[in-house]
């Protein structure tokens, strides 16, 4: 058996419209030649197109009617959608969306920090080391009898 | 939105794509076109901003496919010959895949683009398309041949 022959009908419709390999299509029309079947298959397919080219061709050239004519606005609308987007001129917009992705993303980053050093902190290394490393003027002014520190 | 002069421009080929697509009468397919126009310039204004014709072009096909699989009723008129009715009897995703190749001379990558599918399912839809319009004349043809007491009643 020579699968080589084989013509599915995807390959065919491409063989059809043009759309193989040109090694391909050569294959193609060797089992055409010799296969009835596929011979009334691409008969059938072909006055399908021309039918439907010679039906609906010259609709293209045909006038338009008013209807659709008048339908189509002289100029271009304002958008109100694309407006509120971007406000007074798309490039200056443009920039002030840009920019405002950026600042979101500062944001996050900010807050994703802050939100560690309040752990840190509620966790008591931070405090423990600042007491650790600064026995400061505040703790020697608390060590002291009462009656001095009011001096 | 789209230029205007771009959608001027577009309209005689849509009209073709829509009356291929729905069939006779032709009001019934510049009813649809528009509303595709409709659709461009009210519900998706910036859909055309800084679109290439192609691209446009393409955005509007898929719009009247869209519209004829969802509204278009599959009935042909009384008048239509065997092969629009056997266009109409096609499935509208079928027909549409047939219309934008053979009608409208898109290519495979181009129709496939359209109809929002990959190049193999088109090319399936294309296939099963000719398939079953090819056995509809088929039959056709043959209760035409027939005797008028063996003619098929539907």
């Amino acid at each position: 058996m020579n699968f080589g022959r084989f013509v599915s009908d995807a390959e065919l419709c491409g063989f059809l419209d043009g759309e193989v390999s040109a090694a391909r299509a050569s294959e193609i029309a060797a089992a055409v030649r010799s296969s009835p079947d596929l011979q009334r298959k691409l008969r059938a397919w072909r006055e399908q197109s021309q039918w439907l080219r010679a039906s609906f061709g010259r609709i293209a050239q045909e006038p338009v009617p008013d209807m659709l004519r008048q339908a189509v606005p002289a100029h271009r609308l304002p958008s109100v959608a694309h407006e509120y987007v971007l406000p007074p001129s798309a490039p200056v917009a443009q920039k002030y969306a840009r920019g405002a992705d950026i600042a979101i993303w500062k944001l996050l980053v900010i807050s994703l920090i802050g939100l560690f050093l309040a752990t840190a902190l509620y966790a008591g290394g931070v405090v423990t080391g600042t007491q650790a490393c600064a026995p400061t003027l505040i703790q020697k002014w608390m060590d002291q009898p009462k009656s001095l520190r009011g001096s | 939105m789209p230029h205007p002069d771009a959608l001027t421009r577009f309209l005689p080929d849509l009209r073709r794509f829509a009356a291929a697509l729905t069939g006779s009468p032709r009001s019934r397919a510049d009813e649809l076109v528009l509303r595709a126009l409709r659709d461009v310039m009210v519900k998706a204004p910036e859909a055309g901003d800084g679109a290439g014709d192609d691209q446009l072009k393409r955005g509007l096909r898929a719009n009247l496919a869209h519209l004829a699989h969802v509204q278009v009723p599959r009935h042909p008129a009384a008048n239509a010959n065997a092969f629009e009715t056997a266009l109409l009897d096609l499935p509208s995703t079928h027909r549409a895949a047939l219309i934008l190749i053979c009608v409208e001379d898109c290519t495979y990558e181009e129709a496939a683009q359209t109809l929002g599918v990959n190049r193999a399912v088109l090319i399936g839809r294309l296939a099963a398309a000719r398939q079953l319009m090819a056995r509809r004349l088929q039959e056709e043809a043959r209760s035409d041949e027939a005797p008028p007491y063996l003619r098929l009643v539907k």
